[in-house]
């Protein structure tokens, strides 16, 4: 192995600044680690080999006339294969789109390209990002890099890998109720999901259009305000998209003579699901913070039973609407020999999708049904509604509530979780997707197994500088 | 029971394409007639990762043409999502408005021969068009151009009670709408469309009977003649014992008749979903009022002005408000003239079957009709000779008073001259004269006419007949040999 | 709880899905326990309140047109393209 992928993102900017190495060096450090890596941790879909040299050849060349353009100029990274790049295959993980190659770039892809970061490939995923544990990927599998026996968990499982195996040192991923920060978590990353709307989703293949948030892999907290940074503003394409009022991140968003005040869930310490290796993170996490001045209480999360349901019939009804475009007539797989419109349709979309997609298909249209909607849809809303306002309120007490990310470390490919324990395991994750709050799972030890332990930051919305700055704290500690 | 003893219920669903530069939804042109799929893009192709934003220019029509139809504008609405499968909809799902329209309760104004009557407007809402489907052999070719197109669908109460009724609302609506700039108003280009809802119930009945939808009207012929056909075909249905069954028809106008459509590929149960995609739209009292006012005169005001100012007869003035351009014309001519009323006729009766009308113009200039109008007021000419000379002005253009003055056109209005005229005829036609004499009044006529014949046309009419008339009771016929 | 298998035929109607009976009777168990988990939403009851930042005219696109996709690479994603259209292999009426 080169040494140079051990660095962080940072690092690769004060030498690339100092022309420590080229941009080039640097692309063929981390495709050579690629190609070592990938017959085990099988992380890409796709790769952009030569579109990426060429990118670095021409990164070196701005260095060499002093045009260098700013934190990202010549640093390679990894997408999840549901951003669309133009010219370059985007499959979202289905048979559905195997051959997909969009004619345009998502938005912050072009923002990405303009800032001279460099595409190296594309990254496996659960297929339409849903799943937690990129097993329902149609087109590979990945394994997680600490231990391959072990799940890299999902839906954003090729990001954390490919991060976590040193063959990009930052990727994009797409949280939509936990899919970056889980599997940040299993990996042993830092994964962030910023406030819902900072970042553009115009040209990320949607699967729950009120939840999906463009989110963030990357091994340092520094990393991660770097890539946050350049990917923050409005986009005109996105309707939804807003200004982030911080610019930059690494500024100390708190009146600092105020110590921090952070929250505490009790239930989720004392709970059963949660296994004692992740409680015993959380505890010490705690324990850190109090010892640097925090001043911390206890609070519960609202409705807990409630806050999984809505995610559940919230996420699985609007996906089953943004999925409904998948029929084979404009693009992606068509069906032979459909001799009527409803086979040309059905056949097209069963071929296309595998089992679990077709399920919270099925699921998602039976809770619009007219008999459906308003027992739990409409409920669903109301119940988000509610649970958001309280969780805005709890971060108007305090900065941030500290909580595990998952209830327990990767577990090991092939488990088979019952649908509940899959269920449930969301339950520190969807809050903050429920509530449009940034999060952040911080990568916090490991256990005996080897295994990666994390906890979650979740902060009032525009505060991931505060919730980096915390996360360096935890940071510090680790090492 | 027979069809008088029933009275039609119809209301009606108008899709109205607005005039602006964008789609909707994206930036894509909305010209019509393009070469097919060249006016996409990933947004109005639903391609996976394509976003919508919303148009302003959009928003702002469709609020003008709720204030021009007296709807109360809503300040804050949403879009939503109307789910189902179908080719001509590229995401599954068309973004309209199913909960808060954008405007509520308005009301448009029809002429009836009992009078005038307002008929409800429910709702105004904007949403996309789908692409259009061309049939071929075994096959169904989609060009998307039309996808995602800005539309404003006027949802009526049903308070219209025949085909002719729901035509005129039709006429009203389309001259409102083109007047104030909010569609282009091109039939044949599909700019103006119509669903009907049609159901009969005995007279008297407060119950609504079972209803029929007719799709896709786009002439306000074929609206009038499917509703007729329609309303029949029901009561027929009734009188002979049989249900009507809530259908979805269509019109074919090879046969004049509706027909049913073939079962619907699309499922029933829409599945409204908010549209996360989209804000809430806010709309500001400040707002709503700046783009009242940039409404211009509505043509029932311009009309009511026309009529008082220049005198002209309520109906005179409605046609003439039925277009802008048509108005404008009338306005020009009658602005300098002292006999507007006289050019409003010239126009309506005559010279309108010369004009272009998509879009109005005529070949004649309002000032050569003014003139004319004042030659005819002034008794200069007469109106056969006014019916000439516009025609010949429709040829080509000439001073009409140079041109009477010269070729000595003028009425003639002298005594003397039309009493020679008379005697002369009555000397050339003494059979006319005799059957006259002998009780046949039309006689008369016949001699009048050669007497005009004779003055090329210019004689007085009134006086020459009054003259004539004279003259034949003392006329003696003068024995034959 | 049960869900039926005519209830499911007709959600796959819905959904455009093709599946055989026996995957309709897998499925079925798994709405109907994804069902009994959402109980939990039954408390929550009332109009839904609309918590979404609305948008004012001046934040709207505005009505500019700008370049969209070249025809040949539109069609050029499709498998049933045929000069200039996209040819869908059935006869379907425009409603």
């Amino acid at each position: 192995m080169n040494e140079l992928v051990r660095r962080s993102l940072t690092e690769h900017r004060a030498a690339l600044d100092r022309r420590e190495y080229s941009s080039v060096e640097l692309t063929h450090a981390y495709l050579n680690e690629i190609e070592r890596r990938e017959p085990i941790v099988g992380a890409f879909l796709t790769l952009n080999t030569e579109k990426a040299i060429q990118a670095a050849a021409q990164a070196d060349a701005r260095f060499a006339k002093g045009e260098g353009r700013g934190m990202l100029d010549g640093i390679p990274y990894a997408l999840k294969d549901n951003f669309c790049t133009r010219g370059l295959r985007t499959t979202c993980a289905s048979k559905m789109l195997a051959d997909f190659m969009p004619p345009y770039d998502a938005s912050v892809v072009t923002r990405l390209s303009d800032a001279g970061a460099i595409l190296l490939g594309k990254v496996n995923m659960d297929e339409f990002a849903m799943g937690s544990t990129t097993e329902t990927s149609a087109l590979g599998v990945t394994r997680n890099p600490v231990n391959p026996d072990y799940v890299p968990g999902g839906s954003s499982g090729g990001s954390a890998a490919a991060v976590a195996a040193l063959e990009v040192p930052f990727a994009l991923g797409s949280d939509t109720g936990g899919s970056v920060r889980q599997p940040a978590a299993f990996c042993g990353v830092l994964g962030m999901k910023p406030t819902y709307g900072v970042i553009s989703r115009y040209g990320m293949i949607a699967l729950a259009s009120s939840l999906d948030c463009v989110g963030l892999l990357t091994r340092t907290s520094d990393d991660c305000g770097a890539v946050l940074s350049c990917l923050v503003g409005r986009d005109e394409k996105d309707a939804t998209s807003v200004m982030h009022p911080n610019s930059q991140f690494f500024k100390n968003e708190r009146i600092s003579e105020r110590p921090l005040r952070v929250a505490v869930v009790r239930e989720l310490l004392e709970d059963d699901e949660i296994s004692p290796d992740i409680r015993c993170a959380t505890v010490r996490a705690i324990e850190v913070l109090r010892e640097r001045g925090a001043e911390l209480g206890e609070v519960s999360l609202p409705s807990p039973e409630a806050a999984l349901a809505a995610y559940c019939v919230i996420s699985a009804a609007e996906a089953a609407s943004n999925l409904a475009r998948y029929d084979g007539i404009r693009y992606g797989r068509t069906t032979d020999g459909a001799d009527d419109l409803f086979s040309l349709y059905a056949k097209s979309r069963s071929e296309g999708f595998g089992v679990e997609v077709k399920r919270r298909i099925l699921f998602g249209t039976y809770m619009m049904t007219e008999d459906k909607r308003d027992l739990y849809y409409d409920r669903a809303r109301e119940a988000r509604g509610r649970i958001g306002e309280r969780m805005h309120q709890i971060l108007r007490q305090y900065d941030l509530i500290l909580t595990p990310t998952t209830p327990t470390a990767a577990f090991k490919r092939g488990s088979a979780l019952t649908p509940t324990q899959r269920r449930r395991a969301d339950l520190c994750a969807v809050y903050a997707s429920l509530a449009g709050l940034p999060a952040l799972s911080v990568p916090f030890g490991r256990n005996t197994d080897g295994l990666p332990l994390a906890v979650q930051l979740v902060g009032a919305p525009y505060s991931e500088g505060l919730l980096l700055e915390t996360a360096k704290c935890l940071e510090e500690v680790c090492q | 029971m027979k069809l008088s003893d029933f009275e039609a219920v119809i209301g009606l669903e108008v899709h109205v394409e607005l005039k602006t530069a964008t789609k909707i939804f994206c930036s894509c042109p909305t010209d019509f007639g393009a070469e097919p799929n060249t006016r996409c893009c990933p947004i109005c192709m639903g391609l996976p990762g394509a976003m919508p934003t919303l148009n302003r220019r959009a928003v702002e029509l469709a609020v003008m043409a709720g204030l021009a139809l007296h709807g109360t504008v809503l300040p804050l609405c949403r879009t939503d999502r109307k789910q189902y499968f179908y080719p001509d909809l590229p995401k599954a799902y068309q973004i309209s408005q199913a909960g808060v329209p954008i405007c509520r309760n308005g009301y448009l104004t029809i002429a009836t021969p009992d009078g005038d009557r307002d008929i409800g407007i429910t709702r105004i809402h904007i949403e996309e068009d789908a692409a259009k489907l061309i049939h071929a052999d075994g096959r169904t070719l989609v060009d998307y151009n039309r996808s995602g197109v800005p539309l404003i669908e006027i949802v009526s109460e049903p308070q219209l009670r025949s085909g002719k009724e729901a035509a005129d609302y039709l006429r009203n609506l389309r001259s409102i709408l083109v007047s104030c700039g909010i569609t282009d108003g091109k039939m044949q280009e599909g700019s103006l469309r119509c669903d009907v809802n049609v159901s009969v119930r005995p007279l008297g009945s407060a119950k609504l009977g079972v209803r029929t939808e007719i799709k896709n009207l786009n002439s306000f012929a074929f609206t009038e003649k499917a509703i007729e056909y329609e309303v029949r075909r029901q009561c027929e249905l009734i009188c002979r014992g049989e249900a009507v069954r809530m259908e979805t028809r269509r019109y074919d106008a090879a046969s004049g008749k509706t027909v049913l459509m073939r079962t619907k590929e699309r499922a029933e149960d829409y599945r409204f979903m908010t549209e996360p995609d989209l804000p809430p739209i806010f709309l500001s009292e400040e707002e709503i009022e700046t783009l009242g006012n940039a409404l211009p005169e509505l043509p029932e005001a311009r009309a009511a002005r026309l009529s008082k100012t220049y005198g002209l007869p309520e109906g005179d003035a409605r046609i003439l408000c039925e277009d802008a351009l048509l108005a404008d014309y009338f306005e020009s001519a009658a602005d300098v003239c002292a006999y507007p009323r006289l050019a409003a006729n010239l126009l309506l009766s005559e010279l309108l079957r010369y004009c272009e009308s998509e879009p109005f113009s005529s070949p004649v200039s309002a000032r050569r009709l003014s003139v004319l109008a004042e030659l005819m007021g002034e008794g200069t000419v007469n109106s056969s000779t006014a019916k000439k000379l516009l025609l010949r002005l429709c040829e080509g253009d000439f001073d009409p008073r140079e041109t009477v003055e010269r070729e000595g056109l003028a009425q003639i209005l002298d005594t003397e001259l039309l009493t020679r005229a008379i005697m002369e005829t009555l000397a050339e036609n003494p059979r006319a004269v005799a059957d006259y004499k002998n009780g046949k009044t039309a006689a008369m006529r016949s001699l009048q006419g050669r007497v005009m014949a004779r003055t090329a046309g210019r004689a007085e009419p009134v006086l020459t007949e009054h003259l004539l008339k004279q003259i034949l009771e003392e006329y003696e016929v003068e024995p034959h040999v | 709880m049960n869900i039926s298998i005519e209830e499911m035929r007709l959600l796959a109607q819905l959904s455009r899905l093709a599946l055989t009976d026996d995957e309709l009777k897998k499925f079925a168990g798994d709405l109907c326990a994804l069902e009994e988990f959402s109980s939990a939403l039954l408390p929550f009851f009332g109009p839904v309140s609309d918590t979404d930042e609305p948008q004012g005219l001046a934040q709207m696109r505005e009505d500019i047109v700008r370049a969209g996709l070249d025809r040949e690479e539109l069609l050029a994603l499709s498998r049933l393209r045929e000069n200039g259209y996209i040819a869908v292999p059935c006869k379907v009426r425009e409603v």
